[in-house]
């Protein structure tokens, strides 16, 4: 396929799930909340989350935590047109909801196989609803697995890869993996074996020759098939616990020892550079750069081919979302709510807006066509342009 | 009336045969096909269905939320208030034999629509949040109310009280009246024990590895240790919890012994045999025995440590009750990973503190 066709079927993709590689397209470089310069929609949330939002379809979905001890689990639908509630959807937490008071029961976020929503939530709870939020089924992995958590809250996102719903929860006390039928939520395997050890990263699908979901911990990165989560590859050079692999191509960008670059389709080394420091947002792939934030808040552009260092720009931090991607510029938000996009598409990288939302913002925006979703727990934006634009 | 009662007729087969199949669910997705189909029943059926489904909650977890997604399902799809079935949901709501969280649902949906009476000010609702919020509103009136009375509300308020911020809130104004509070009873915290320790637990080996007192408490004997590569011969010291957090701090009691075990015995005193909880608040691996059945293990250290950390169900026996903590410090030199203590309290299956003594063990 041309590049051109990738390039325009990328910016109106649906975005299904954390840090989904959607590209956008003529995404505003500003907004103005007391203006409403655009400023699409404001909706307001319940409850606590830094979940990503989702976008499919004609609607935006979130989730988030509410209740005494954030035991109230929710999923709400917006209209993606004007930000009305559809509907929302609640369960009870059948496992730990502890959280570290900075994250929340809804740290993790949800995907889409683009006919269904499936949720996940730190205590362990895994649904599937369809768009209209029809249940579709219901797990608690705190039931199967009851030691499956850790009192500073669980982070890991889910994917879905080849009807398979890949749910980590792994923690010191134990870790599990497991692979989720999309249609009956039925276990299909079972990964008992990983590493006892805290982990806050999500599984990454790497589309090849064969599908793999790559699963981080502090040992490394392990690439196993969907269909019965057998080992394809090991790459035991260690890895972070918090940021997460990002797959471009055949090659994964790995948070380890700085960043590494190694081969989706064997797991060798491509190169690494331990001068690319990645804190708690993950690297991000666009154009032909690698970028990397650290705990400073500069971000890093490197080479793709080479881990070489193309260009450094200081911004506001601290960060927890990692960046989007639209129309040749980078966004990024910070913690304190501020969105900064820099212009990627020259030698430099260039701050070309800056804006506030005035709220804490933790989750990592999602982006289709012409818009940005943020959230942070009251709140959920859509910045699009606007007709006073 | 008619019509009502036709209904209800017409949809106790299906709500009862549905709920049925849903409560089959169980670990590692059993049943959960069918369960989809019975909550496609379940969502297709008017609102006599609601209080039904309402009242099927609590036995099962994971049935509890395929049942709320058919509740909310119907409630969506009535256009209005009308089309609930009004009063019945009002006398579930306040009935308290039923199902707590069908109650919190029922009221929600009440109060959705404009149709609640209220929250009812039961300070012992067995319902977390009707409770809470039963609890605020009589902290509100006490605020609202006339000096000579408040006294009195703001202690009825505290019967009800298990959130820590609406326990300080009313702690502060009972101390303005010049009245004491006794956070270890309230919280019902074990505060007498006996210790025995260090026991060796280098590389964090000695989870799963059994220590004499395991076996045999044998309160009059003598242990043999070999810790810190020394033998040492140890015996059971008392200790008694002062501090308001509940906390047997080893710290204090005997030292910061890394990578070290230490047994901690208490008991408490039960009239009749009751559900209840334990509530640990624990920054260290830990093991918990009940009249020598183990009831819980966590492996895992220095991940903070909260109020109410874990929930450990167990049923106390008539009697005497003897709880064993096995408590276990690794060898993490960080500043945020010394913690070396565990607070232990008991309460009923809705977090009151439960009807026992603590005694010495």
């Amino acid at each position: 396929m041309p590049t051109l066709l990738i390039a325009a079927a990328l910016v109106t993709a649906d975005y299904t799930q954390f840090r989904d590689p959607v590209v956008g397209g003529d995404v505003p470089v500003s907004f103005d909340l007391d203006s409403g310069e655009n400023v699409a929609w404001t909706a307001d949330l319940v409850g606590r989350g830094l979940s990503s939002p989702l976008v499919v379809g004609d609607r935006v979905f979130v989730t988030s935590a509410a209740g005494l001890d954030q035991d109230r689990l929710r999923v709400s639908a917006f209209d993606d047109a004007t930000g009305e509630r559809l509907w929302t959807r609640q369960f009870w937490a059948t496992g730990r909801t502890a959280a570290h008071q900075k994250s929340s029961n809804a740290a993790p976020s949800p995907a889409s196989d683009g006919e269904r929503i499936f949720a996940f939530w730190s205590s362990g709870d895994v649904v599937a609803l369809d768009l209209d939020g029809n249940l579709q089924w219901v797990r608690g992995l705190q039931i199967d697995y009851p030691n499956a958590s850790n009192s500073l809250g669980m982070s890991s996102s889910l994917v879905v890869a080849d009807g398979t719903v890949v749910a980590m929860a792994e923690a010191d006390a134990m870790a599990v993996t497991v692979g989720l039928d999309a249609e009956t939520g039925e276990t299909k395997w079972v990964r008992d074996d990983r590493p006892m050890m805290a982990n806050w990263t999500s599984p990454t699908v790497a589309e090849g020759e064969r599908t793999l979901v790559l699963l981080q911990s502090g040992d490394g990165v392990e690439a196993v098939d969907p269909q019965t989560g057998e080992t394809v590859w090991k790459f035991d050079d260690g890895a972070s616990t918090i940021p997460s692999a990002t797959v471009a191509g055949n090659v994964a960008y790995v948070p380890s020892d700085g960043l590494t670059a190694i081969s989706t389709e064997t797991g060798e080394t491509a190169w690494q550079n331990s001068r690319l420091s990645v804190a708690t947002a993950s690297p991000f792939v666009f154009g032909e750069n690698a970028f990397t934030l650290n705990r400073a808040g500069v971000v890093t552009a490197s080479k793709l081919e080479d881990g070489g260092l193309d260009w450094q720009l200081r911004l506001s931090g601290p960060f927890s979302a990692t960046p989007v991607a639209a129309g040749g510029r980078l966004y990024f938000v910070s913690e304190d709510g501020e969105m900064q996009v820099v212009d990627v598409s020259g030698e430099e990288g260039e701050i070309v807006g800056e804006s506030e939302f005035g709220q804490t913002v933790l989750g990592t925006p999602a982006v289709r066509g012409d818009a940005i979703y943020v959230r942070s727990d009251q709140t959920l934006w859509k910045i699009a342009p606007t007709d006073s634009e | 009336m008619l019509s009502s009662v036709v209904l209800l007729a017409l949809t106790t087969g299906p709500v009862d045969d549905s709920i049925e199949t849903i409560q089959a669910v169980g670990p590692s997705g059993q049943g959960q096909v069918a369960a989809r189909a019975a909550a496609t029943t379940l969502s297709g059926l008017t609102p006599d269905a609601l209080i039904p489904i309402a009242s099927a909650m609590g036995r099962n977890p994971l049935a509890d939320n395929w049942l709320v997604g058919a509740f909310e399902t119907i409630a969506d799809d009535a256009p209005t208030a009308d089309d609930l079935p009004i009063e019945e949901m009002k006398r579930f709501a306040s009935d308290l034999e039923n199902s707590p969280r069908g109650r919190r649902l029922v009221f929600e949906l009440l109060r959705a629509r404009g149709r609640d009476d209220g929250v009812p000010r039961l300070l012992h609702d067995p319902s977390p949040e009707m409770r809470y919020e039963a609890v605020n509103l009589t902290i509100e009136d006490a605020e609202k109310g006339e000096r000579a009375g408040r006294a009195t509300l703001y202690k009825a308020a505290l019967r009800g009280a298990t959130d820590p911020e609406q326990v300080e809130r009313i702690v502060k104004a009972l101390g303005e009246e010049g009245i004491e509070f006794d956070r270890l009873d309230h919280y019902r915290y074990l505060t007498d024990w006996k210790l025995i320790g260090p026991f060796d637990n280098k590389d964090e080996k000695a989870f799963d590895l059994a220590y004499p007192p395991e076996e045999d408490l044998a309160f009059g004997q003598t242990f043999s240790s070999d810790y810190g590569g020394e033998t040492a011969s140890l015996s059971w010291q008392e200790a008694t919890v002062a501090n308001e957090s509940g906390e047997l701090n080893l710290h204090e009691e005997m030292a910061n012994h890394k990578g070290s075990v230490v047994y901690a015995v208490t008991a408490f005193e039960s009239e009749d045999s009751q559900p209840i909880e334990f509530r640990v608040a624990t920054a260290n691996a830990f093991k918990l025995w009940l009249n020598g059945e183990l009831l819980f293990s966590r492996p895992e250290y220095h991940r903070s440590k909260r109020f109410d950390q874990y929930r450990i169900p167990a049923a106390a026996a008539t009697g005497k009750n003897t709880v064993l903590i096995k408590l276990l410090q690794n060898e993490q030199d960080q500043s945020w990973a010394q913690d070396y203590d565990v607070a232990v309290r008991v309460t009923n299956p809705n977090g009151l503190a439960a009807d026992v003594r603590p005694v010495t063990p």
